[in-house]
């Protein structure tokens, strides 16, 4: 990989980490277990890690934005995430606060361009 | 078992009080990958290496879930580490507390402040001492540790294997182990093999092992209590018994059984002139010997249980023993 690969590639993983939190919480309306929002995301070609998304849901847990359970299905647990109450409001607060972002970076793309 | 392993070793880098969830959480999504890769079969070891691999290094994904960044002394030993700091230092300073408070006790009035400040002193150069030899151990030791588990250079074989609960060892057993196995070394080697009494305010020491006759046997003392503490160290490091540790062990409890009955038994090695100036000098030393022999008996009915114990776990069965054993065969 090149140096300007690299650049590139730790640049863009910066950016997408911005984005990942309002992208989960718009999946987890319905119980989403790790690897069918990693699915769901994928269909909107929003690529994500395991060891970056099951890490970032303990988080979102642990700060009360999303609640787990853990079911038994073919004999095997499976964890399930859903959003909370306060996951809905924080995710209501986070589009508002995307649509100003993205008319803020299209005017100053537009500008530069 | 791999997948146990590859979640146990991930464990490692946790706290204990995250450790079984994270755990069982991998182990999830490992099945679910397989699902998607290979649908519903009975999974080939290749199979499960695949997607471990591409899961990454234990230590990779322990970090991940902690978002904690690298130390110099490896995440895995950060805990230990700081447990055997504590408690070597704690040890290091009451043994030269109990010293410095004697030795205070017999010097003039006059002297008293620089004596105290002699003993302050003495305390903080050896904890200091005790903590930097300590830490530059563990950063060696994590030096290897690191070398064998970035994330490009590690491998399955260097997975710690699974160990069911009854194989692990207890921290406090190993801590404490440690702890005194130190104090009995300071008493032994730097209080002069005797013991200190207080009679109506005037400070004495008794003499209690003759220098001629110990002096001979003191090395080997040192080295069997020198190898007891680096094998407990070993056993917080691992976290669990294996065939060599278990081995070592037992021949380190057969041979300090062996040197204590030659230090009771071996005439001229303890010293009875000190009950010289005691009436019922007869009875005294009678009784003397026999408590030592219950001593001796003592202590070897401790390292025949202990010996038994490991030999239980080694060779006789049940379904954990069994898959242990298997594994160590491998």
């Amino acid at each position: 990989m090149s140096e300007f690969d690299k650049l590139l590639s730790n640049t863009l993983q910066e950016m997408r980490r911005g984005t990942l939190v309002l992208a989960v919480l718009t999946q987890m309306d319905e119980p989403q277990y790790g690897y069918s929002l990693i699915q769901a995301l994928a269909a909107y070609h929003l690529e994500i890690d395991q060891n970056t998304l099951y890490p970032l849901l303990r988080r979102l847990e642990k700060q009360g934005l999303l609640e787990s359970i853990w079911q038994l299905e073919d004999n095997r647990p499976r964890r399930y995430y859903k959003i909370s109450e306060e996951g809905i409001r924080i995710r209501n607060a986070l589009i508002i606060e995307w649509s100003s972002i993205d008319n803020s970076i299209s005017r100053l793309i537009g500008k530069e361009r | 078992m791999l997948i146990k392993d590859y979640t146990y070793t991930i464990g490692k880098y946790l706290p204990t009080n995250q450790r079984d969830d994270i755990a069982l959480e991998v182990e999830t999504t490992i099945y679910e990958q397989l699902l998607s890769e290979y649908g519903k079969v009975d999974y080939t070891e290749a199979q499960i290496e695949k997607v471990i691999y591409a899961m990454g290094s234990p230590k990779s994904v322990a970090e991940a879930y902690m978002g904690k960044p690298y130390s110099i002394i490896s995440s895995q030993l950060i805990p230990i580490y700081w447990m055997v700091v504590k408690f070597s230092i704690l040890a290091v300073s009451i043994a030269l507390a109990v010293t410095g408070f004697i030795e205070l006790a017999q010097v003039n009035s006059n002297d008293y402040v620089s004596a105290f400040i002699n003993f302050l002193s003495h305390i903080w150069e050896a904890s200091l001492s005790s903590f930097g030899m300590i830490t530059i151990i563990f950063i060696l030791i994590s030096k290897k540790v690191n070398a064998i588990e970035d994330n490009d250079k590690w491998s399955i074989k260097s997975l710690s294997k699974y160990a069911p609960e009854k194989h692990r060892i207890k921290t406090s057993h190993s801590i404490a182990t440690i702890v005194f196995t130190i104090l009995a070394m300071i008493w032994l080697n730097y209080f002069k093999l005797g013991i200190y009494y207080s009679v109506l305010g005037t400070v004495g020491f008794i003499q209690v092992l003759n220098l001629d006759g110990f002096n001979q046997i003191l090395v080997f003392i040192n080295i069997i209590w020198g190898l007891n503490i680096i094998l407990n160290i070993y056993l917080l490091i691992k976290g669990q018994w294996e065939l060599f540790t278990r081995c070592a062990d037992i021949i380190i409890s057969l041979i300090g059984l062996g040197i204590f009955s030659y230090i009771v038994f071996k005439p001229g090695i303890i010293d009875y002139s000190v009950l010289n100036n005691t009436n019922q000098l007869a009875t005294l030393r009678t009784i003397t010997q026999i408590t030592l022999n219950l001593s001796v008996l003592g202590v070897g009915i401790a390292v025949a249980f202990d010996t038994w114990h490991h030999i239980k776990a080694l060779f006789f069965s049940t379904n954990e023993i069994d898959e242990l054993n298997q594994q160590l065969k491998k």
